[in-house]
């Protein structure tokens, strides 16, 4: 009777571990697809601000304020990067352009597990819009 | 799940063996929980934004088939169908899987454009399902306001 329950005991505690570890894992996953939903949301509106624009140094700055403006500049780690790249329409005019907007943003392992963990991951969005100055 | 005796009783516990592997099965439904929740969480999480990007892009290839047209002329329905399919191509979906339709509706023409994405799986690839398909529709119509 002298070890009784000890081999339930010593092996639930395996189990349990487990089981935290399975749960910290789900977490890390479910942290990591928000702060993708983050950068896909501030990609969309960066474009959108830029679409607004009548030519690509318009875009950028009208890029740059919907990127200060956004919850990545306090979430990401690093510094937020973000590249702007202006197709206009075949005759050179707005009308019958598009403007790509990729945002870049690096988030610590650590940020996402809620535990100590090593390295960081760099999630980017990418988001094409239409150039239409007449949008509401 | 056995535990080694000592002493003088050499004879089996009455339970011993009945319970053996128990906690393999245990183990084995966490497991299982882990990996649906893992499904659950990014598959899902593709599938949304798969589904998200493909209503991003037929809205915009909408926009752009419209913004694209002179205000002066009738518009015209191949040039609207290839300026929807033009800008999706830009967003990164193949030509294959967009179709634009145009309408002529009472209040005037308007441009629908349903994209399709596949996206890969992760964990639902454990199961055989490598890919993921979503649908979206976007549309666009001509107002003509002074």
């Amino acid at each position: 009777m002298r070890d009784r329950g000890s081999a339930t005991a010593v092996e639930m505690l395996a189990v349990v571990m487990f089981g935290l570890v399975g749960l910290l894992f789900l977490g890390y996953l479910g942290r990591l697809h928000a702060a993708g939903i983050q950068v896909q949301n501030t990609s969309q509106a960066a474009a959108r601000a830029a679409s607004q624009a009548p030519d690509p140094d318009a875009a950028r700055v009208a890029m740059g304020s919907a990127l200060a403006t956004s919850s990545l500049t306090t979430r990401c780690d690093g510094a937020l990067s973000s590249a702007l790249s202006w197709a206009p329409s075949p005759t050179g005019t707005w009308q019958g352009g598009s403007v790509t907007v990729v945002v870049s943003c690096t988030l610590g392992n650590e940020s996402l597990a809620g535990v100590w963990a090593p390295g960081d991951r760099t999630i980017s969005s990418t988001d094409t819009q239409p150039v239409d100055r007449y949008q509401r | 799940m056995t535990a080694e005796r000592t002493g003088a009783a050499t004879a089996p516990h009455p339970r011993e063996g009945r319970d053996r592997g128990s906690l393999t099965i245990v183990a084995l439904i966490l497991t299982t929980m882990c990996l649906g929740g893992g499904a659950l969480i990014v598959d899902g999480g593709r599938a949304l934004a798969a589904r998200r990007h493909a209503a991003n892009t037929a809205e915009s290839a909408a926009r752009y088939a419209v913004a694209s047209q002179t205000l002066s002329a009738d518009p015209d329905h191949a040039t609207l169908r290839a300026r929807a399919i033009e800008f999706a191509t830009r967003a990164g979906v193949p030509p294959d899987d967009v179709d634009v339709r145009v309408l002529d509706d009472a209040d005037g023409p308007s441009v629908e454009v349903t994209v399709t994405e596949r996206t890969m799986t992760v964990f639902l690839a454990i199961g055989g399902a490598s890919t993921m398909t979503v649908e979206a529709t976007g549309s666009a119509r001509f107002v003509y306001s002074t």
